[in-house]
């Protein structure tokens, strides 16, 4: 993740956990980045994958797609597991993400020292301060929805802890959250564990709580070292 | 100056140019708010004239010049003699200024075809001298807004015809041809002058606009790449050269026009496009006009991205070329058209003025035009290979200045409420009063038709107790009156005609007028010889809102009578000259994917081709 790139910590995680996922399926496919993504997906979610006409958008939608096409990861898991896994889906996306959402949007030195900066680079003045602003207001809105709104740093990190204990008590001492083989919880696991551990931000405390995760931090260069070091 | 007589500027115009003259003095009536220096500009130049037929001259040109830069609403030029030389003249300026507010609503159908309805309000002369502010609300029945308001400053001097001006607006619009909608907020700043003598009309722009594209479910992938925020800073320079008699459906006269657009100093948009447009009408036998538009565009990215979807050359529709959808020739992606990087467009118009003349015409066209890709390599050659041709008949109305007043009168002796709506259309007036009397509801409908000094008055009076019906018919030409009274009345089935001739001295007439500022007050005093009636009529106008107080005395059978009334009016002014065409189209020649759309439409705006 560069300084000047666009992607927020949150979409970030969720463009390198489709990369995982198509990687781990052993898919072609090729990345672009566009400044005006959120328009250009037609329900404003991201990432978005395209298919000659055909657009997909988010990282469920996408795995549903392949999945469709006969092309499935769990195929070896039994009801059971696959209910765990999507569990373990719905709480990365859910929870954590609001978590991501919480610390660059209503965290104020990390808004002005990260998000505005990032969001707005890719506009020219003034809209490169207006539109993060505008954004800001959009997020804090539905932080409110989620009774979010009112919580404290502390207790955001409650929230991210209580995820990070959860997946690591079911990772334990196996290759994957299911096993031997990968599932797309392993690669939405991956997509966000390695943008919390790479992203440098003003606030260090959801990254030192990941830190005491060791086999997280572990997974996370295991992935890496196998689907992006070759 | 009611005691002098004063003759049509012709009765001398062209015979005076050995007449030596020397201009006293220049003198205002009616001047309230606008500014001292701004009238000595506007009339210094009066001095200069060295014959009597330059006076005249001058003198037109100075009240027409007053009216035009919107200083006056009316500005009428007397020439006097002066008392004390022989070759000494005075001129008087008999002038009205602008009204304090202006407010205006308007239904019309825009360029897309939609019914639309604006709301505007402004304020001419602000600061007394020109200054204007304008805003506006639009939206359309198809749900597109745009506010808009506007500041314009004219500069001021004899026979200068420039000004500066600032416009701010925001509006949402939806664009059918490429299936997405538009966002705009936008600061434009414009000078607009003449140069070489006045014959060379000049306008400077610059435009900053911020535009977000949003692209609907069905729009094409091209399309929707582009979608988002996008920042356009541009310079427009644009010159021409304008000998047509009127703007709108000239009869004679050219029009070449040479405008170029560049971006790329700030923003995102960085491309330079240049718009060649040249149009000419000339009269035919029998009151026909031959017309003809060609209008040429070039549009050429200077930046690493491509030029963007809105910035891009676009032709079909109404307003060019009849019988294709609005923007919709060129290159297409799905149902989507992405528009051109050049543009060539031709029509040729045959126009029949119908009556009334100047507003209604038969119209025959044939248009042609052709797009070219914004990839093309080879634009000459693309710009032949798809040519459209298309041809059809219409019927062309064009307004201009169409004012609307509406007055409601409230008045109290016996508790009536009257309407009255005119709409007055260059010299043509017509005038419905509508009016409810509380106690014996009655409608009276009175329908006047004015046409510049003649007046035809139809009356039409329904009572609810006894069908009453008036009609009552007068002919007034200038001071002369003539008026034909038919009443049938049904109860008791009396008819009466009445005919009066009045020729000005039957009655005595004394009005008294006190202004101040905008507050104005009336007295009237009218005696009546016949039946020995007095009336005094005080009447108080403060801007648009009027009280009367009248008490009449009657002779006969020792009458008093004393009524109060209070009259509000409110006027809405369109001042802006248009254009409405209904016409039968058939394209002649297409290309396969083209949106076509013969058959009856019908097409409105300002920029025909």
């Amino acid at each position: 993740m560069q300084k000047n790139d666009q992607a927020l910590m949150y979409d970030f995680a969720d463009c390198l956990a489709v990369q995982t996922f198509l990687r781990m399926t052993s898919l072609p496919f090729n990345v672009r980045q566009r400044p005006n993504v959120d328009f250009i997906s037609p329900d404003g979610v991201i990432p978005l994958l395209k298919i000659n006409k055909t657009l997909i958008t988010g990282f469920n939608a996408i795995v549903d797609f392949v999945h469709k096409k006969g092309v499935t990861l769990t195929s070896h898991l039994s009801e059971t597991q696959v209910a765990d896994m999507r569990a373990n889906i719905s709480m990365i996306e859910h929870l954590l993400t609001t978590v991501e959402m919480f610390v660059l949007w209503k965290h104020d030195e990390t808004y002005d020292k990260v998000t505005k900066l990032r969001y707005g680079s890719v506009y020219h003045w003034p809209l490169s301060s207006v539109l993060p602003f505008l954004k800001r207001r959009k997020v804090l809105e539905e932080l409110a929805d989620k009774d979010w709104d009112a919580k404290t740093m502390d207790e955001v990190g409650e929230q991210a802890d209580k995820v990070f204990r959860a997946l690591s008590a079911q990772l334990g001492t196996q290759k994957y959250l299911t096993g031997d083989l990968p599932t797309e919880a392993d690669a939405l696991l991956f997509g966000h564990m390695y943008t919390l551990i790479t992203v440098r931000l003003p606030l260090t405390n959801i990254t030192n709580i990941l830190k005491k995760y060791s086999n997280l931090i572990e997974f996370t260069k295991r992935v890496e070292q196998q689907y992006f070091k070759q | 100056m009611p005691e002098k007589t004063f003759h049509k500027a012709q009765t001398i115009f062209e015979k005076a140019s050995g007449v030596p003259s020397i201009v006293e003095a220049v003198q205002f009536h009616g001047v309230r708010v606008t500014k001292n220096d701004a009238l000595l500009k506007e009339v210094s130049e009066l001095y200069k004239s060295s014959n009597l037929d330059e006076l005249v001259h001058n003198s037109h040109l100075a009240a027409r010049h007053l009216q035009e830069v919107g200083l006056m609403d009316h500005a009428v030029a007397l020439i006097d003699t002066s008392a004390t030389s022989k070759e000494g003249y005075v001129v008087n300026f008999l002038v009205r200024e602008p009204k304090s507010f202006t407010a205006g609503v308007k239904a019309g159908v825009s360029t897309n075809g939609d019914a639309d309805v604006s709301l505007s309000a402004g304020k001419q002369s602000v600061g007394g001298r020109g200054e204007a502010v304008q805003t506006q609300y639009t939206y359309t029945v198809k749900g597109d807004h745009c506010f808009n308001i506007s500041a314009i400053k004219p500069f001021l001097g004899w026979q200068k015809y420039s000004n500066i001006s600032t416009t701010l607006y925001r509006s949402l619009a939806h664009m059918p041809w490429n299936q997405s909608d538009v966002d705009e907020n936008a600061a434009i700043f414009a000078y607009n002058g003449q140069m070489w003598d006045q014959k060379l009309l000049h306008q400077i722009k610059l435009n900053a606009i911020w535009r977000t594209l949003r692209a609907s479910r069905d729009a094409a992938f091209s399309v929707r790449e582009q979608a988002g925020h996008t920042l356009k800073f541009s310079v427009e320079n644009a010159v021409a050269v304008d000998t047509r008699d009127r703007p709108i459906l000239a009869s004679r006269g050219i029009l070449a026009r040479f405008t170029q657009e560049f971006a790329g100093l700030f923003g995102d948009a960085s491309f330079l496009k240049n718009t060649l447009d040249l149009q000419a009408a000339a009269p035919l036998p029998l009151g026909f006009i031959l017309a003809a538009s060609f209008q040429a565009r070039h549009l050429k990215g200077t930046g690493e991205r491509e030029v963007h979807i809105l910035d891009r050359c676009y032709l079909g529709g109404q307003q060019d070329i009849r019988g294709f959808g609005l923007n919709t020739i060129g290159v297409k992606a799905d149902n989507s058209c992405l528009g051109g990087g050049a543009s060539l467009a031709g029509v040729v118009h045959l126009y029949r003025p119908l009556i009334p003349p100047n507003m209604l015409f038969a119209h025959a066209f044939l248009a042609s035009g052709s797009v070219a890709s914004v990839h093309s390599r080879n634009i000459v050659q693309q710009l032949q290979d798809t040519q459209r041709v298309s041809a059809g008949f219409a019927i062309a109305v064009t307004y201009s200045s169409l004012r609307v007043t509406v007055a409601i009168a409230v008045t109290y002796s016996s508790l009536r409420v009257t309407v009255a709506i005119a709409v007055i259309y260059s010299s043509l007036r017509v005038t419905v009063v509508i009016a409810i009397t509380y106690s014996s509801l009655r409608a009276t409908v009175a329908i006047a038709v004015t046409y510049s000094s003649l007046r035809v008055t139809v009356a039409i009076a329904v009572t609810y107790s006894s069908l009453r019906v008036t009609v009552a018919i007068a002919v007034i030409y200038s001071s002369l009156r003539v008026t034909v009274v038919i009443a049938i009345t049904y109860s008791s089935l009396r008819i009466t005609v009445a005919i009066a001739v009045t020729y000005s001295s039957l009655l005595v007439t004394v009005a008294i007028a006190v202004t101040y500022s905008s507050l104005q007050v009336t007295v009237t005093i009218a005696v009546t010889y016949s039946s020995l009636r007095a009336t005094v009529a005080i009447a108080v106008t403060y801007s648009s809102l009027r009280v009367t107080v009248a008490i009449a005395v009657t002779y006969s059978s020792l009458l008093v009578t004393v009524a109060i009334a209070v009259t509000y009016s409110l006027a809405f002014v369109f001042k802006s000259i248009f254009r409405l065409e209904l016409n039968y189209t058939y394209p002649l020649k297409y290309v396969l994917g083209d949106s076509i759309m013969g058959g009856f439409h019908i097409g409105a705006g300002v920029n025909f081709l």
